[in-house]
């Protein structure tokens, strides 16, 4: 039994040594890790370069991709072939763009992430360009949604989403619902809240029951109402806004209307007292 | 009973009502200004005196709920009141009101020498009860649906729920500021009454006040009011030239300022 006996250091190395060796055989036992690992060191070794582009028509395209970004994306221990099962030797033919790029990416990505409108041309509201990715950050690098990085985190969604759409920012901010959520409040809503995942309600009453009922439970006739009003109005946008407008305006007149009265009798009041009061006479 | 003190303004109950109303908007100003104006950089310093915005909102609604309480407190003692008999009318405009308020303007512009003679109530005590009247009703039906939209939401369209928020929002500008410059002038910083009238506490006028102001009332009890003010004794600050300076200075300043914010937005 002697010579069983390891000194301490010895011990520490073998035992690291050992779980390591465990652990590597854990994760390399699934084949599928295993061939992703190949297949995309083999794609890597071009694409991992920067600098390297190809030119399509008249675009210079970057095809690099950061090995790194790439690993740690949600997407990082998937093979490259399971989005791009098109380019399996060396010789890749041709390279979507365009609108074929568009269709070729939504439906790769949905391919998974499945019960999207998105794209499918039904309620979205997106111009054609925009594909999962103008939203979700490039897609070789992508990071969650959770994540502090991402542009649709729910700290970055409103600055985002109002880089194209400024006049909801505005009416937003306005509204209750963003000064709740400027100031502090977790249960207010943004942008997406309402809209689901890019689905404007317009014209859906189903939806706008879905999204206003998130919150508020009312009945039909208040769901209809609901879906009926202008949403993204401001008191100061008299056309789409006009009855907010007009009660702004009666009120502003009736403030200064009231502040004249109240400050003028105050001002008034006190320059009598002064006066009659240097006169020497009883300041009534 | 009535007659019997013309000094006597509140008694138990609506100096209650008026303390608890004050407490209620104070608190309603101090929960409500931050959402109103939640781009300014003191908003935020306010939510954080009540920890998070969730909270700060329950605090207001609870202010509400102690300002609901004021109303139904002052509805049920006017029926009481009528009940009895004794519900007093005073407050009530009239068309001598309108007179009072020429008068009144015209005297301090100096185009009358003889200063106007008021009631019991003077035409500013009674604008500014109905002013009440007319602020807690546009704040509690406007609040009531800001509060409960979905219900709302249910009786009328989307744009009234929108209009009654801009005026929820511009009502509250509006009493805040009717506060501030109208009423602590009139119970706090008129020399006469400096550094407050006792009515609210106490109940009661200083007679120097009653012979000033209610001048009517004082002759209907007393006699002829005629030189009764140089018999009675005035509040110490009534003559004092450097209060009523300072006094100008800020009252000016007040107006000037509300009136350069709010002029430019109604253009637009």
């Amino acid at each position: 039994m002697d010579s069983l006996r390891l000194s301490p250091v010895a011990a520490l190395v073998l035992g690291t040594l050992f779980t390591a060796l465990v652990a590597v055989a854990v994760l390399t036992a699934s084949p599928g890790a295993a061939l992703a690992q190949a297949d995309n060191e083999l794609c890597l070794g071009c694409h991992g370069q920067q600098g390297l582009t190809t030119v399509v028509g008249d675009r210079e395209i970057d095809l690099y991709v950061d090995p790194q970004k790439y690993a740690a994306s949600p997407h990082g221990k998937e093979s490259c072939n399971s989005c791009h099962p098109q380019f399996q030797g060396f010789d890749h033919g041709r390279v979507a763009v365009g609108e074929e790029l568009r269709a070729l990416t939504l439906a790769t990505c949905m391919s998974c992430h499945q019960g999207y409108d998105f794209g499918q041309g039904k309620v979205s509201c997106h111009p054609d360009p925009l594909t999962c990715d103008g939203c979700h950050g490039p897609i070789h690098a992508l990071v969650p949604a959770s994540d502090p990085a991402s542009p649709i985190n729910r700290a970055n969604a409103v600055g985002f989403c109002s880089s194209c759409h400024e006049k909801e920012k505005e009416s937003y901010e306005y509204s209750f619902h963003g000064a709740a959520r400027r100031l502090g409040s977790q249960q207010a809503p943004l942008c997406t809240d309402c809209h689901g995942h890019l689905s404007p309600v317009n014209g859906n009453a189903e939806q706008a029951t879905v999204m206003c009922g998130n919150c508020h439970r009312g009945n039909a006739a208040a769901m209809a109402n609901l879906l009926q009003g202008k949403e993204h109005v401001t008191p100061w946008d008299r056309r789409d806004g006009f009855p907010l407008w007009v009660v702004w305006k009666f009120f502003l007149v009736v403030i200064l209307a009231n502040t004249a009265k109240d400050g003028s009798l105050a001002v008034l009041d006190l320059i009598r007292r002064l006066r009659s009061r240097s006169r020497g006479g009883d300041p009534r | 009973m009535r007659h019997s003190d013309p000094t006597m303004r509140f008694d138990i109950h609506a100096r209650l009502q008026h303390g608890l109303l004050a407490v209620s908007l104070a608190v309603l100003m101090l929960t409500g200004f931050p959402i109103k104006y939640a781009h300014t950089t003191w908003a935020p310093a306010v939510v954080r005196l009540f920890g998070d915005f969730d909270t700060m909102l329950r605090v207001h609604l609870a202010a509400a709920g102690l300002l609901a309480f004021v109303v139904v407190y002052h509805l049920v003692m006017c029926a009481w009141g009528l009940v009895r008999g004794r519900l007093d009318f005073a407050v009530v405009p009239r068309l001598r009101d309108f007179r009072d308020f020429a008068h009144h303007l015209s005297y301090l512009v100096g185009l009358r020498s003889d200063p106007p003679r008021f009631g019991k109530f003077t035409w500013w005590e009674k604008f500014e009860y109905w002013a009440v009247v007319w602020g807690t009703t546009v704040m509690g039906v406007s609040g009531l649906t800001l509060a409960f939209p979905e219900w709302a939401a249910a009786y009328v369209p989307r744009w009234v729920i929108g209009a009654l928020r801009v005026a929820h929002s511009n009502e509250a500008l509006l009493a805040f500021l009717a506060v501030l410059i109208g009423h602590s002038y009139a119970v706090h910083f008129s020399p006469s009454v400096f550094p407050s009238s006792p009515v609210w506490y106490s109940g009661k006028l200083r007679l120097s006040q009653l012979i000033e102001d209610h001048a009517l009332l004082y002759e209907s009890v007393a006699g002829s009011a005629a030189g009764e003010l140089d018999r009675v004794p005035h509040s110490r600050w009534s003559h004092n030239r450097v209060l009523i300076a300072l006094e100008l200075v800020v009252y000016a300043g007040l107006v000037a300022w509300v009136f350069a914010t709010l002029v430019p937005l109604l253009p637009r």
